[in-house]
């Protein structure tokens, strides 16, 4: 099989020859092993020529050594020792991918005996962007407006809208996100008029009060307006918003044009100086009501120091913990918690002190807990007044304040493993561990991709008794609903991982049940 | 995300208005406090009626924001016409601003006085502002592919107090088709450069370990590798200009080295500077492990700079230059804390003692509170993008002498105001170099002797004439000591007259322009475009002399 490979180019070659620098870190490795394969349009299948291939060792992703693929897109990489490689290919116009890129997983190639890794096909996905120009009343550009990029996707198993980007728009209006992946978006602009004023709030006493309130009788509050914050296709309201629907290689417009309203009939949730995760995390939760008919339309009005939403009358509840690492020790960084709403989705979170407590207030209700500190891993949460369960907790108003105790572990266990199919390997399949009493151990959840021979690793698994599950092309599955996940836990593997346990494992793939996928959105 | 602006509303391009001259006679005089006519209807309102119009074309500006602020407090915006109206204003003085997106405040025409009186005869006004300027373009390789992600800088120079200077005024970053835009820029001189490097930061070409091609440093319009011989591109009001750049990718070489006397625990930074002192970002990588370092950095002359602060805050600095041909091993940097300098003050009085009691013969002291002494920083980028001016402040160990801390190597102005009333000063020195006629260079990690200051209160006064004038020029005077020719003090001309008193003996050249506002005039080759028009003096000490001069037009 002729293949032609060049190799980097831009006519310094020669140069290169000449010098050899005694920097190059590390040689490629002389083995006898090969990765080689062909690189593609994910849409249309056509070869991909001249275009930059990089593998590295998958325990050192930064030593990158690139190729370019030859004129019929295939590639190969020589003299390799065994072991796993990840592969990365870029080219204009399209995504820079990982092999079978999903998310943060993706399919590293293992070489050595008895593994095929010469003919693999490398899909590449061209980029998608939005652009577009944002007005006012027809004629006027804006600019500076702040133009945001919520995607809506599935992630850790759930279907989420999550800040992508923000950009600004230029003197001529346009704003323009480029490379995005194919995928559901939202586009939402948020700005003032740039010659909005606040009225004039005069403390001064004598004349000169007089005139200033006199002035903003007559015409002063005229210039008191705002522009709502406008969700695609133009609408204030997040459930009218229409999400845009890119396949690889769209080129999609998206323009606003803005009307000014008095300020006093605009709810702008957020001041000046309010932190944009803030803003972000106003917006997608809004989004994910997104096409449901509003039951009514609520009056908002506007106070100028209203900072927080206020459609909702909550009962919210000061809690005080603790965390206990199991076995004793001390947390070597800085620690958080995170409680999660189960019913809004909210999360509230809150730094762990160096002496491992923590104090927060969080509306009363059912939360899922979790901890996010450098090597300890939540276990389950104790309390002597609060109902839990596992890794939840009905946090309810009450005489006292509430105590916690976090029991967080560092003695975690380890799952290598290899997916297959009537015992050969199937790559590229996805890996969730699964707690058995799912519903109060959301965060002891485990994800993985498995590699070109079909193995996979699960590490840091909190002790305890879990299925595990591979599902071909599972990736659009909302698992962390578990009635999703029910039609597969039969044909799991049943695991009891003890602390610091090792395991090897086999487990079956199953296929994607397309009827269980409907569930949820 | 291609494009991080803030959000600012932008231009807040305040515009005071222009009158309409003949209409109001009382422009350019000194307003009283109170309405000129006296109120004779305290309760009568009047209106206000005008039109803001671009500096350029005249045309009317629809939608501009237009304030009153004074005696009356309203702001509208203006109709599709231009136009704007406002009624019910008491009698009083207002003033008027304008501002709209895309325009600047027209500032070389606003009045000394703004205050506009609103009464009977108040008749329309005319504001106009000036349109921003543009520069897009943009940036490819040599293969006419563009560049993404290529960071494109522009730099106005601006000249102040008589000296020019480099700021930062805009930057961009090229997206997808090599194109960049920048807006709201200002009429005026701007170098524009780019550096095609941060294009690189995900390319897996560039980041194989086996590469060895970047692209150049920074690049200055049109095709520079160094700030001062770039060509500046000049910008009249409202213009937009194109500005491709094509690189070349170029081989990259590796140097590497160790550090030495790094403070415990602090991370260095590390920078190359060209010689323009512009900065590029470096992608060195250190190992705290063993104090080295390495990197790969595109040919060029530059100076390498590491700075780390250690934990009471002082900041350690190390600096070589090297001109990079080939690869670089075994570079070795010596950090040092920055130079600090102290400063003494010898007084010579030879008068009746007036703010200093207690002063003998004998007793040619030391006093801190005598003078005020700043360092002007004057390498371009030095000057623009940190503090341009350090001040010296009384020495903690309350000695009498004053102290300059943290001076950073480089090349500065030691400027130096007596407070004393009757003083001037008669020398500045720094070991053997005479600090009014030569620039003071700091080393990198050096030592430097005291600077040492000598006042004397024996001083001579001048007064002089402006031939044919009897106008005002704020600033227009300017007196140039022939002993320290970068050290000229300004004056007002009044009435087509001036004066100075306290001056040093030596010999002058004096200048009387219309304006000395966009004028290098601390530049001597500037200066000395107009010697011929500047009159010569010689002044000896307790003098009075008299000069007549002759008015340098600079302004149409």
């Amino acid at each position: 099989m002729p293949r032609t490979i060049a190799i980097v180019s831009f006519g310094l070659l020669a140069l290169a020859v000449l010098a050899p620098s005694k920097n190059i870190a590390a040689a490629p490795p002389a083995g006898k092993w090969k990765i080689g394969g062909i690189v593609v349009d994910a849409s249309d299948g056509s070869p991909l020529p001249h275009t930059p291939v990089a593998f590295a060792p998958a325990a050192r992703r930064d030593e990158l050594h690139t190729i370019f693929t030859g004129d019929d897109g295939r590639f190969l990489f020589e003299n390799l020792n065994p072991g796993k490689y990840t592969l990365t290919a870029q080219r204009k116009s399209y995504l820079t991918e990982a092999f079978d890129e999903h998310g943060p997983y993706s399919t590293s190639i293992a070489v050595g005996p008895k593994l095929r890794s010469e003919n693999l096909v490398f899909r590449l996905h061209r980029d998608a962007s939005i652009s577009g120009r944002v007005t006012e009343d027809g004629t006027e550009t804006v600019r500076q407006a702040k133009v945001m990029l919520f995607q809506e996707a599935i992630s850790n198993g759930e279907r989420s809208i999550e800040f992508r980007a923000d950009e600004y728009t230029n003197d001529e209006g346009t704003y323009y996100f480029n490379h995005l992946p194919p995928g559901k978006y939202f586009v939402v602009v948020s700005v003032k008029p740039w010659y909005a004023r606040k009225p004039k709030t005069s403390t001064d006493t004598g004349e000169g009060k007089e005139i200033a309130t006199k002035y903003e009788e007559s015409h002063g509050s005229a210039l008191n307006v705002a522009y709502p914050i406008t969700y695609y296709p133009g609408s204030p309201d997040a459930e009218a918003a229409a999400p845009i629907v890119l396949s690889a290689g769209a080129r999609f417009t998206a323009a606003f044009d803005l009307h000014a309203f008095p300020a006093q009939q605009v709810h702008i949730p957020f001041g000046d100086f309010e932190p944009d995760s803030s803003l972000h995390a106003y917006i997608s939760e809004h989004l994910l009501g997104y096409g449901r008919v509003k039951p009514q339309q609520e009056a908002m009005p506007i106070d100028g120091d209203a900072r927080t939403p206020t459609d909702k009358k909550e009962e919210w509840v000061f809690i005080s913990g603790v965390v206990k690492l199991e076995p004793a020790g001390s947390l070597s960084g800085p620690g958080q918690v995170v409680f999660r709403s189960k019913q809004s989705g909210k999360r509230f979170s809150q730094q762990i002190s160096a002496q491992g407590r923590f104090q927060l207030s969080v509306p009363a209700g059912n939360y899922d807990v979790s901890a996010v500190t450098g090597a300890f891993f939540l276990m389950s949460v104790a309390s002597s007044t609060l109902r839990v369960d596992g890794q939840t907790v009905e946090i309810i108003p009450g005489d006292d304040v509430p105590k916690l105790t976090l029991i967080l572990t560092q003695d975690v266990g380890r799952v290598d493993g290899v997916t297959l199919k009537s015992d050969t390997p199937v790559a590229g399949a996805m890996i969730v561990l699964v707690p058995e009493d799912a519903v109060h151990h959301a965060q002891s959840f485990r994800c993985s991709q498995s590699d070109s021979d079909g193995t996979f690793t699960l590490a840091s698994v909190v002790p305890g008794k879990y299925t595990i599950l591979a599902i071909q092309n599972g990736w659009e599955l909302e698992w962390a609903n578990p009635e999703v996940l029910k039609p597969y836990l039969a044909q799991g593997l049943v695991i009891q991982v003890e602390p610091k346990g090792k395991y090897e494992v086999k487990v079956k793939i199953q296929q994607l049940a397309i009827a269980a996928n409907k569930a949820g959105k | 995300m291609r494009r991080k602006l803030h959000l600012i509303v932008p231009l807040r391009a305040w515009l005071i208005i222009l009158f309409l001259g003949n209409l109001f006679p009382f422009s350019g005089t000194v307003l009283s406090q109170e309405p000129r006519v006296p109120a004779a209807n305290p309760s009568a309102t009047y209106k206000l009626e005008g039109i803001v119009i671009s500096s350029t074309t005249g045309e009317p500006i629809p939608r501009a924001y237009v304030q009153l602020s004074g005696d009356a407090e309203d702001a509208i915006l203006t109709g599709a016409d231009g136009r704007f109206h406002f009624e019910g204003l008491p009698e009083g003085r207002i003033t008027v601003f304008a501002s709209k997106p895309g325009f600047f405040e027209n500032i070389e025409k606003r009045p000394t006085h703004s205050k506009l009186p609103i009464g009977p005869e108040t008749g329309p006004i005319t504001v106009t502002l000036v349109p921003e300027c543009v520069i897009y373009g943009h940036v490819e390789d040599a293969n006419g592919e563009p560049i993404e992600n290529a960071k494109v800088g522009v730099i106005g120079i601006k000249v102040n107090q008589g000296r020019k200077y480099w700021h930062d005024a805009s930057d961009d970053r090229t997206d997808e088709k090599g194109n960049f835009r920048i807006a709201e820029l200002e009429a005026g001189k701007y170098i524009i450069n780019v550096d095609a490097n941060s294009s690189l930061a995900h390319d897996l070409v560039y980041l194989s370990k086996d590469s060895q091609v970047g692209y150049p440093g920074l690049v200055y319009y049109p095709d520079s590798l160094d700030l001062l011989s770039a060509s500046p591109v000049t910008l009249a009001a409202g213009q937009k200009v194109q500005i491709n750049f094509s690189l070349k990718r170029q081989r990259l070489f590796h140097i590497s080295g160790k550090l030495t006397a790094l403070p415990a625990g602090s991370r260095p930074d590390f920078e190359l500077l060209n010689l323009g002192g512009d900065r590029r970002p470096s992608s060195i990588q250190f190992s705290p492990q063993d104090s080295t370092f390495e990197g790969k950095v595109p040919p060029g002359d530059y100076k390498l700079r590491v700075t780390a602060s250690d934990p009471s805050g002082n900041d350690w600095m190390a600096e070589q230059r090297i001109n990079i041909s080939h690869d670089f091993a075994n570079l070795h940097l010596l950090l040092t804390v920055p130079v600090r300098l102290s400063v003494i003050v010898k007084t010579e009085f030879t008068k009746q003692p007036g703010a200093i009691a207690n002063s003998t013969d004998e007793d040619i002291g030391k006093h801190n509170s005598e003078v005020d002494v700043a360092l002007i920083a004057l390498d371009p980028f030095v000057a623009s993008r940190h503090d341009r001016r350090k001040e010296a402040v009384p020495s903690e160990d309350g000695s009498d002498s004053l102290i300059l801390a943290d001076v950073r190597s480089g090349r500065y102005s030691v400027e130096v105001w007596p407070l004393t009333p009757n003083a001037y000063v008669q020398s500045v020195r720094c070991g053997t170099v005479d600090l009014r006629q030569d620039d003071l260079v700091v080393p990198p990690g050096g030592r430097l002797p005291p600077i040492e200051i000598i006042l004397r209160d024996d001083g001579a006064e001048l007064t002089g004439t402006v031939r044919n004038t009897n106008a005002d020029y704020s600033s227009g005077l300017l007196i140039v000591p022939q002993f320290a020719p970068r050290h000229p003090q300004t004056g007002s001309i009044s009435n087509g007259e001036f004066q100075f008193a306290n001056l040093a003996p030596g010999e002058y050249k004096i200048f009387a322009f219309d304006s000395t506002w966009r004028l290098e005039y601390k530049n001597p080759d500037i200066l000395g475009q107009y010697a011929s028009r500047a009159a010569s003096i010689t002044l000896s000490t307790n003098s009075k002399a008299k000069v007549t001069v002759d008015l340098i037009q600079t302004q149409e």
